[in-house]
């Protein structure tokens, strides 16, 4: 392997990884608050609210449909707002940021509606609160499922990521895309496949682990 | 009568509850008056449907009665706003048949929960953690997850958590059904002595007449969402009047003469 080829996808490598981790934190922590609220306002949960609950899920669903390469487009004028540009890996953080938040949101809903009632119905019995029992023993019970979703979603980013070549954004699939198939550059094109594969092995098996292990049985 | 004019320490009048279901309302009580005296093991038996598990969620509130007052402790829970309810709800422990343990906190951290929800400070809630612990003779599981505790152990941590906060009753729903006959008898003889030790007033929901003869002062007998019978123990054994009584007796000396022969067998 040639010494620029290697700084081509070493550099390539650092954007994905930058684009898809801040991308992931940030829609975690968007999307975490936003599926508690999402369950806690279903019919039958905690706190019931129609309005809420409606509202909230057809606007999940609305960017959930969008195709991330659309979605990435459509979003420029709030990405400039943002970040300042539109182009460059920061600046596809924002459509990522955006696609995965109600990803995880509705992951994190689904988590926590498997957390036996039972479960909540004794912390009710204790005095907790809707708050209380929110944080004591929904997000805790959920976490392994939680981990398990958030590595769906990773997984799903980096896929995504590769598109961010569209708005200038680097990364391994732009890098593919230009060396590899505008510039006939097969080697180039199987390195990238080969890095993004072991990259997903990577992540899943990391996060298969780390929900085993949350798991205590 | 029993309570020999003690006040008692659960009073139900008139409880009512019903349930809209698509195909119409449900009764699933209809008019419960119950009085049970401090420091009372009271016995509530009846068949699957007949109300129990209703009859016991009305008393912590955990159902709110369509009519009728719920009284424990001294306090009307039927009256009280969210926030005292909750409150009130702490002195209210419950036992439940499928243990209802956090699986992501071990045994420890499961019996301290009901103390950090009321907001006890950290030295506190480990010293009777621990007291609580070692009372149920877990102290050596302390560190384990409920994956890793057996039928009966998770139930004396269930019931661990339900004595941690210094509750004035104790409310078990069918906390022995899920256990073999062996784990049954021990983890009854845990309830009996909490009850001695403390003169903790104990409420067991149960399908199982032994349960109720092995442990219960007094019992009621609950049918359709009515109580059918109620009395002393001994006394609904000697003169069963309803025909579900009679079925339940009949059922536990049916039991016991299986027991019998197969003792005479061996």
């Amino acid at each position: 392997m040639s010494h620029e080829l290697f700084a081509l996808l070493a550099e390539s490598l650092q954007q994905t990884l930058i684009m898809v981790s801040v991308a992931l934190a940030i829609a975690t922590a968007l999307g975490v608050p936003l599926g508690v609220i999402l369950n806690a306002a279903a019919p039958g949960q905690l706190l019931p609210n129609a309005p809420v609950y409606r509202v909230l899920g057809a606007i999940v669903n609305a960017t959930r449909s969008t195709p991330f390469i659309i979605l990435m487009v459509a979003l420029i004028p709030l990405t400039r707002i943002i970040v300042g540009t539109s182009i460059g890996t920061p600046a596809a953080v924002v459509p990522l940021t955006i696609a995965a938040t109600p990803f995880i949101a509705r992951i994190v809903e689904a988590a926590l509606r498997d957390v036996d009632r039972g479960l909540v119905e004794a912390a009710q019995a204790m005095g907790a609160t809707p708050w209380q029992i929110v944080v004591k023993v929904l997000l805790p019970e959920s976490l392994p499922a939680t981990v398990a979703g958030l590595t769906l979603a990773a997984v799903a980013m980096i896929g995504y990521s590769a598109m961010a070549g569209a708005v200038g954004g680097g990364g391994l699939g732009d890098l593919a895309i230009r060396y590899g198939y505008e510039r006939f550059r097969a080697d180039v094109m199987a390195a990238t496949v080969a890095i993004l594969i072991a990259l997903v092995q990577l992540v899943q098996s990391g996060g298969d682990a780390l929900a085993r292990r949350l798991k205590h049985t | 009568m029993y309570l020999d004019g003690r006040i008692p320490m659960i009073e139900l009048s008139g409880v009512e509850k019903r349930f809209a279901t698509p195909s119409g309302e449900v009764a699933a009580l209809r008019g419960v008056d119950l009085r049970i005296g401090s420091g009372e093991i009271f016995g509530i038996i009846g068949k699957s449907g007949a109300g129990k598990s209703t009859l016991v969620r009305c008393i912590n509130l955990l159902e709110r009665p369509s009519a009728g007052r719920v009284n424990v402790a001294g306090r009307e829970l039927t009256t009280l706003g969210s926030g005292a309810l909750l409150e009130a709800r702490r002195e209210i422990g419950m036992v439940f048949q499928h243990f209802n343990l956090l699986a992501s906190r071990t045994a420890y951290r499961n019996v301290a929960l009901p103390l950090e929800l009321a907001g006890w400070r950290p030295r506190r809630i480990a010293e009777r953690v621990l007291e609580v612990l070692e009372f149920v003779d877990l102290l050596e599981q302390r560190d384990r997850y409920p994956a890793q505790l057996s039928g009966g152990q998770k139930q004396r941590v269930g019931i661990a958590r339900a004595l941690a906060a210094r509750p004035s009753v104790l409310l078990c729903d069918e906390a022995t059904s899920a256990l073999d006959p062996q784990t049954t008898a021990s983890i009854l003889a845990l309830l009996k002595r909490i009850n001695q030790a403390i003169g903790l007033t104990i409420l067991v929901i149960t399908h199982e007449m032994g349960v109720v003869a092995s442990l219960c002062d007094r019992v009621a007998v609950i049918e359709d969402g009515l109580v059918v019978e109620q009395g002393p123990v001994a006394e609904l054994f000697a003169q069963p009047r309803s025909a579900t009584t009679r079925d339940f007796v009949t059922a536990l000396e049916g039991m016991g003469s299986v027991t019998r022969t197969l003792r005479v067998a061996r």
